[in-house]
């Protein structure tokens, strides 16, 4: 318990100060820009109005445009999920399957922050502020709680490697 | 399913259901709130600015006036006086997902934990606010040469920001909340530290 408690605030400042660093950046930009592509194409299999330019996803129907900055494109969720799975002891085979699944989950949810915030910004501007800036952050990060407490019962559940020294 | 994956998603599902509730009563105490924290961030405004500094509540905002003097040279000593606004609902409202989960789940309902839980959601935000109000001073046409910050204390105040707004909000209700319901999630051999990594 010791070794998670000091381990995991140690990884999780050390991966975000390098998300915020050039080589970071390099990372999370083409990440950004492949999340507004993809919310693009979800969006336009339903009804065919939305385009990506970069990280923005707009309409060019009603010229409505969504930047997805920090903190919209998942990448903090699951760094905190990747800093609780790196700091839990369990074997590396299941702590990549845990950051595999948790990748999808949280990504998942967001593709579905972004689709439904485009939508409610074309809708009312006070509700997409309350639902960009409380409700979904809550639940984006809710999301990666849930796997990490599903990842850590998998873990305590999974057959034990002999000892080790 | 397996039992203890079956409550993991059943308290899930029962934190889905209570945060709404929780963040419509946090919304309608949001204003007074935000004062704690507020008046818990001045301190670290006044260090970091080495002015003097002081904080008023405006509708929902903290507006923070920052007054700021240069070292004294002929024809007098040059003075500026800076208004910062800061959105604190932004930094606070990890309080209804913390109570969302600590009465979600029967092995979290413990009032004394919360209660301390809360208090400590109530001023941890303090950080987020202060850092967001000196991104802003330091962004503020005219007020570098009075801040006079070198580029460590720049990169600190940034990355401050970045921590206090993106992270901590969120972060810290959660952690939080598996200290206080820690029964729902340690699995016993981790509880008992036997496992081999």
């Amino acid at each position: 318990m010791r070794r998670f408690v000091i381990l995991f605030p140690v990884l999780l400042l050390a991966l975000f100060a390098f998300q915020l660093t050039p080589p970071g950046q390099a990372l999370v930009v083409p990440w950004t820009e492949l999340v507004a592509d993809t919310s693009a194409g979800l969006v336009r299999t339903f009804d065919g109005d939305a385009r990506s330019m970069g990280k923005v996803l707009f309409s060019e129907r009603t010229g409505f445009a969504v930047s997805i900055e920090a903190g919209c494109n998942g990448v903090e969720a699951m760094l905190v999920l990747l800093a609780g799975i790196l700091a839990f002891p369990a074997p590396w085979r299941l702590k990549l399957i845990g950051l595999a699944i948790g990748v999808v989950a949280i990504q998942a949810l967001n593709i579905v922050r972004i689709v439904s915030l485009f939508y409610l910004g074309q809708w009312d501007a006070k509700w997409f502020e309350w639902a960009h800036l409380y409700i979904w952050q809550s639940l984006i990060m809710l999301d990666a709680l849930i796997v990490w407490l599903l990842w850590i019962r998998a873990v305590a559940q999974a057959p034990q490697p002999s000892a080790q020294a | 399913m397996e039992s203890g994956r079956r409550r993991i998603l059943a308290g899930a599902a029962t934190a889905l259901a209570l945060l709404p509730v929780f963040l419509a009563i946090w919304y309608v105490a949001a204003i007074p709130l935000a004062w704690i924290p507020g008046k818990a961030a001045l301190p670290v405004i006044r260090v970091a600015s080495g002015g003097a500094a002081t904080m008023a509540l405006k509708g929902r905002e903290l507006v923070y006036t920052v007054k700021l003097e240069m070292p004294y040279r002929p024809g007098g000593v040059p003075r500026v006086a800076a208004e910062v606004e800061v959105a604190a609902a932004k930094y606070t409202y990890g309080i209804a997902l913390f109570l969302a989960l600590a009465l979600a789940m029967r092995q979290s309902r413990r009032p004394v934990p919360i209660l301390m839980g809360v208090v400590i959601l109530v001023v941890l935000p303090a950080f987020g606010i202060a850092f967001d109000a000196l991104k802003q001073l330091g962004a503020t046409r005219g007020l570098p040469p009075f801040l006079a910050w070198g580029t460590a204390m720049r990169e600190a105040v940034a990355l401050g920001y970045q921590a206090g707004t993106l992270l901590l909000p969120t972060l810290a209700p959660v952690a939080i909340w598996l200290v206080v319901g820690r029964d729902v999630w340690l699995p016993p051999a981790f509880a008992g530290g036997s496992r081999a990594t």
